[in-house]
């Protein structure tokens, strides 16, 4: 298959130059083509290092040095466990509720009131996920990067 | 490149702060000089390279070696803090820089060089990188992001793809017209001056 001009041109754009050697070899036109993408190219490619200003540069690597990076994420952790207490949770309050529908409850109170701590004691499981995470300090370098 | 930088990210998130600070060392000239491009203005490129960092800190434990390299995954973080920072600062620099202002006597001047010939300050590569850094400046957001991506950092397709979260396909349609505009620019200042 030849590469017809648009192709080869298509492919200059792209920066997959190696794809049309032979058809440039043969056409004069999209030889300077060819020359014209490369001036956009290596004029973008010239900037393609440029060092950060020095007091930058050491803001950034203190601010690495002082926290160490983040391991695994935790939140997915948290919210797997706040979940699974949760779904707890709902079971006991709707077999509680079951009972108490019933008439089970008249005629076993010790039994509705463990199956109420349980439940309260659920509720309280599962919220605390979120306790944690709202209470959990932002990094000081986050906090300098807000102010 | 991939299996040190591989390696480095795999200690990285494991909480290794010497194996960060090397990842910090092989891609900050890289990262900050896309980011003086994309955001055309070196004060604000300044504050996003910062965030940056601190994204990739707090976020390297959610690195997936298995989804792409690091580096797409860097410039993934680099590209969306950079369209944060756009969409917060709502208008537009470049095109504030680009519009006239007035100079408090009545005249209207231009903040950034004018595309003329001034052969006292500029070489003509710079002036042609001023005129190119313009024209990059009006492409369509995505269009520039991926243009830079590959022509000015070197990423393959599949990594602008995963840097931009976009099809591999996209990634290329956006590039060729990114850079066939930038071209056409190019040309029409050669006919003018």
């Amino acid at each position: 298959m030849t590469t017809s001009c648009d192709q080869a041109r298509q492919a200059l754009a792209l920066g997959l130059d190696e794809s049309v050697e032979s058809h440039l070899r043969e056409c004069a036109a999209c030889r300077l083509e060819a020359a014209r993408i490369g001036q956009v190219v290596r004029s973008l490619a010239e900037s393609a290092e440029v060092a950060p200003p020095a007091a930058l540069d050491a803001r950034v690597r203190r601010n690495l040095a002082a926290s160490p990076p983040s391991a695994q994420p935790l939140p997915s952790l948290v919210t797997a466990s706040g979940l699974a207490i949760a779904a707890y949770a709902s079971i006991v309050c709707g077999v509680g509720i079951w009972l108490a529908s019933s008439g089970f409850a008249e005629t076993a109170p010790p039994l509705m009131a463990a199956i109420a701590v349980s439940y309260l004691a659920a509720c309280a499981a599962a919220s605390l996920p979120l306790l944690i995470k709202r209470t959990r300090p932002a990094p000081a370098e986050l906090q300098e990067v807000r102010s | 490149m991939d299996d040190l930088d591989r390696s480095l990210a795999r200690k990285a998130r494991s909480g290794n702060r010497r194996a960060l600070a090397s990842l910090y060392e092989r891609y900050r000239s890289r990262v900050f000089g896309y980011l003086v491009k994309e955001m055309r203005d070196r004060g604000t490129a300044e504050d996003v390279f910062q965030e940056v960092w601190m994204k990739v800190m707090q976020g390297i434990g959610s690195y997936d070696a298995a989804r792409g390299p690091f580096r797409a995954w860097l410039f993934r973080v680099a590209a969306n803090a950079a369209v944060d920072r756009q969409r917060r600062d709502a208008v537009r620099l470049g095109d504030e820089l680009d519009a006239p202002v007035e100079n408090g006597e009545g005249r209207r001047v231009d903040l950034l060089p004018s595309d003329g010939p001034d052969p006292e300050r500029l070489s003509a590569s710079h002036e042609a990188g001023v005129a190119l850094g313009r024209r990059l400046g009006k492409l369509e957001a995505r269009q520039r992001t991926a243009v830079l991506l590959r022509h000015q950092q070197g990423l393959a397709y599949a990594e602008i793809a995963h840097a931009m979260a976009i099809p591999e396909g996209t990634a290329k349609t956006l590039v060729h017209r990114g850079v066939a505009a930038l071209r056409r620019a190019m040309s029409a200042r050669e006919r003018l001056s």
